[in-house]
């Protein structure tokens, strides 16, 4: 009798959780046989939702839906109009975009070149404080909107012509301008987004209106979801779903567990841990696909031990990337030995030569012969899982080339940043790049070129730089290609980093949908996903 | 009595600041580049940097600087304003949000605790040695033995993914039966504690004279252990589970990642890891709050479980 008293007495908590939760739970998810009912998919919590400060792939997916680009990328990572009718110039300096006619934002606003001009100018401004405003820096004026108190307020290379027609003029010819145009930066925003000229409206991130195949359903739920439904009057192609729910994750094992048990329909990155076991537990719904990501050894060139570029190249030498690709990555990487990614034009393969091949004998030879240090420190961010493989070329540069090696973590990738930027000593460092536009330049500018923005290495080659600058001004794309690769060839004599692994899109779905593509962006194709 | 507990809230205003002070310090001193945390591994243009920089006052650095911004923070902090988080986001919304499903969660957690810990504990207890006792004995070494780190993921997918008998996840607003499992993953391994808390405590008291006493005069064995020993032998496990409910609360960040419950633990994790002291400041603010909470709650239970104990 006293113990069942007890038993009701604990049971109280529970009780009022009870009562607590009841109001929390929500409806099921829609039929799975309704082909117009919403699919499911994993994100992260997006930074941002405004196309000019979205600069990771959680918010880039969402706006994905919310908008249509100016320009697309074809099977061949050309680019192809979509929202514009041609983008055109006959000196590369000079752009004219027409406008397809018919595109209309979310709220019934017909789409103008004024959208653009608009969205862009407020990107480009710097006290508005966008993370992406370095994707305007080519465009003429970029200068005066810089600083705390910038000169204007508009870029002067944007010129209207009429409603649907605008001309940008760029300080320099840049042959690739029509290749950046398909990034998030480019989109336009509508004359709502503003509560005064150049001023964003308060609330505008929380439910973002495009000119897009998708409109938001509700407002962004921070932690939780972000939702979509179709836009019917989009002239542009219309998607074959319903709508979207982007479901947010912290943790990617989280979101596979989900997947298997059909919770939810699209998960874009599968967790390295889950990998080994993906092809059984999914079957043909595991999936690879290309990625622009390319993971590299940098050398901090300015340091004594590693400014011979015979050191650093035995150290290439000693490196079994095969090995690693296959036991740690369990091939969800490619092996790489080229300073470019295969999915953009100008690629060749194995340009960094004799470099490349795996000769334990010759590396030990050549690092003895350039008096390379005995001890070597592999420095890495300890948050991103580069434990394994970093461990894995430690022992193999003990193992081939008989001298110390340890693993030094840091934190986070910033820590290792600070240390770099005051030149203190890490040993050899991690790196990866994942383009912004598929270009060969995206992939040479940033990384090596003396004022590079991510050159962390101290690498400086003027030679480089000028075949660099020279790309970017030719006259057709075949001739930038051309300049590029030479300044490629001159980074494989010089190896300021050892090209390790490309990246792939490793994806899964559930039962529930078919047709899943998952771009280079790490962004899923919402116009051809289908519901099964 | 309504002296202490007013003398025990004003020393909580003290403690509240204090924490504040202590935190924002250790977030100050350990802060490195929040700007590169937050960008990851993507580049940070100078634009950006010296807008964020200004923003946020990253520029004030050292003694002056630290007072500048702690009392910057402090001043938002009494007119109700927690602050920004680096993302733009209101920190105070973040919370709002936070909480519930965090309370939720520790509150399941409890009573799983609760119930089936001290039932089992006293169960036990009373057939001490027995198949029972030896049973319970086995599997809280077992419980306690693994960490949440391997239980949580092993749960997740036997009971939600091998046979579906939870859902695998549990989302932003999660129904009761999504919140179980991890409840239950959470509250295990208090669970453990709680049953050898009660059962020794409980054998303990078996043996006092007092017991002896009431079986003499010819009580029921039910009522001797419901009232009379179950009261004497509660002070410990309860003093235990005050200072549990905040562990639960703040201490579920790995039960929250795997369950994908975007409350309090996950928001500290993602604080601490961007740099963001505003938030973390405010999160660990509001923890200390309900540890504060609970263990006055604690002390006004001794008075209830133990006439003998008096506050003035």
């Amino acid at each position: 009798m006293r113990v069942r008293r007890l038993a009701a007495w604990a049971a109280l908590p529970l009780a009022v959780t009870l009562g607590l939760t009841a109001c929390g739970s929500g409806g099921g998810s829609g039929g799975a046989s309704d082909p117009d009912a919403a699919v499911r998919i994993e994100i992260a919590e997006p930074q941002h939702l405004v196309p000019t400060n979205t600069n990771e792939t959680s918010g880039s997916q969402v706006l994905s839906a919310l908008f249509s680009p100016l320009v697309d990328y074809d099977e061949a990572n050309k680019p192809h109009e979509v929202a514009a009718e041609s983008v055109t110039s006959s000196d590369n300096k000079v752009w004219t975009i027409k406008l397809k006619p018919g595109y209309t934002f979310h709220n019934g606003e017909q789409v103008t070149a004024d959208n653009y001009l608009d969205a862009w100018n407020y990107g480009a401004y710097a006290p508005n404080g966008q993370n992406s405003s370095y994707f305007f820096e080519k465009i003429a004026g970029y200068q005066d909107l810089q600083g705390e108190k910038p000169k204007a307020e508009t870029l002067s290379g944007l010129t209207k012509v009429d409603d649907l027609t605008f001309t940008v003029t760029l300080t320099e010819p840049y042959v690739d301008f029509k290749t950046m145009l398909g990034y998030t930066a480019f989109y336009p925003l509508p004359k709502a987004a503003f509560s005064a000229p150049g001023v964003l409206a308060e609330g505008y991130e929380q439910a973002p209106i495009g000119q897009g195949p998708f409109k938001m359903k509700g407002s962004w739920q921070h932690d939780a979801k972000v939702e979509v439904e179709r836009y019917d009057a989009f002239p542009g192609q219309q998607p074959k779903v319903g709508g979207v729910e982007f479901r947010i994750y912290q943790q990617p094992t989280a979101a596979y567990a989900d997947v298997l048990s059909d919770n939810l329909d699209v998960i874009k990155t599968i967790p390295t841990e889950n990998l080994s076991t993906a092809a059984t537990d999914l079957g043909d719904r595991f999936q690879q696909s290309p990625a622009s990501s390319l993971q590299v050894l940098a050398f901090p060139t300015f340091q004594k031990e590693f400014s011979k570029p015979e050191v650093r190249k035995a150290i290439s030498m000693a490196i079994d990337r095969d090995e690693i690709t296959k036991s740690i990555f369990k091939d969800s990487q490619q092996p790489a030995r080229s300073f470019v990614s295969p999915v953009v034009a100008g690629y060749r393969e194995n340009t960094i030569g004799t470099a490349g091949a795996f000769d334990p004998a010759k590396a030990k030879a050549m690092y003895e012969a350039a008096g390379g240090p005995k001890k070597i420190e592999l420095s890495y961010n300890g948050d991103g899982g580069h434990k394994d493989w970093i461990d894995a070329t430690c022992n193999q540069l003990k193992a081939n080339l008989g001298v110390e090696c340890v693993g030094n973590a840091e934190p986070k990738f910033a820590d290792l940043l600070t240390k770099l930027k005051q030149k203190q000593s890490v040993g050899l460092f991690r790196m990866g790049w994942v383009m912004d536009y598929p270009s060969m330049e995206n992939y040479l500018g940033p990384l090596y070129s003396t004022n590079g923005s991510s050159n962390y290495y101290g690498y400086s080659n003027p030679e480089f730089d000028k075949l660099l600058a020279e790309g970017a001004r030719a006259a057709s794309a075949d001739e930038a290609v051309k300049k590029y690769q030479a300044a490629e060839d001159l980074l494989a004599q010089d190896l300021p980093v050892i090209p390790l692994r490309y990246g792939q899109n490793n994806f899964g779905h559930s039962t529930k949908v078919k047709n899943v593509h998952v771009d280079l962006f790490d962004r899923v194709d919402l116009l051809k996903i289908e519901r099964a | 009595m309504f002296r202490f507990i007013l003398r025990r809230l004003l020393q909580m205003v003290l403690a509240f600041f204090g924490t504040t002070l202590i935190v924002y310090a250790l977030m100050f001193a350990g802060q490195g580049d929040p700007i590169q945390a937050l960008a990851g591994e993507r580049p940070v243009t100078a634009a950006q940097r010296a807008y964020l920089t200004e923003k946020y006052h990253l520029d004030a650095t050292g003694v002056g600087g630290f007072f500048y911004r702690y009392l910057n923070y402090l001043g938002g902090l009494l007119r109700g304003d927690l602050g920004q988080s680096l993302t733009g986001r209101q920190i105070g919304d973040i919370l709002a949000a936070a909480w519930p499903v965090t309370v939720k969660l520790a509150l399941i957690a409890l009573a799983v605790t609760v119930l089936f810990g001290v039932t089992a504990g006293v169960l036990a207890a009373i057939r001490r040695s027995g198949v029972f006792d030896h049973a319970t004995l086995v599997l809280t070494l077992l419980v306690l033995g693994i960490p949440t780190i391997v239980l949580a993921p092993l749960a997740q997918y036997f009971l939600g993914v091998r046979w579906p008998i939870f859902p695998p996840t549990a989302g932003a607003q999660p129904s009761f039966r999504a919140l179980l499992l991890p409840g239950i993953v959470l509250g295990s391994l208090s669970l453990a504690t709680a049953l050898r808390l009660t059962r020794t405590s409980v054998t303990e008291n078996l043996r006092a004279d007092y017991v002896r006493t009431a079986r003499s005069k010819g009580l029921v064995r039910r009522r001797i252990v419901g009232v009379h020993v179950l009261r004497n032998s509660l002070i410990p496990v309860v003093t235990f589970l005050g200072v549990e409910l905040g562990n639960l609360m703040s201490g579920a960040i790995i039960t929250e990642g795997v369950f994908n419950i975007p409350g309090v633990g996950f928001n500290l994790f993602r604080g601490i890891r961007t740099e963001d002291g505003p938030l973390v400041v405010g999160i660990v603010s509001v923890l200390v709050v309900v540890y504060l909470l609970s263990n006055l709650v604690v002390d006004v239970l001794y008075a209830v479980l133990d006439p003998r104990i008096r506050y003035e």
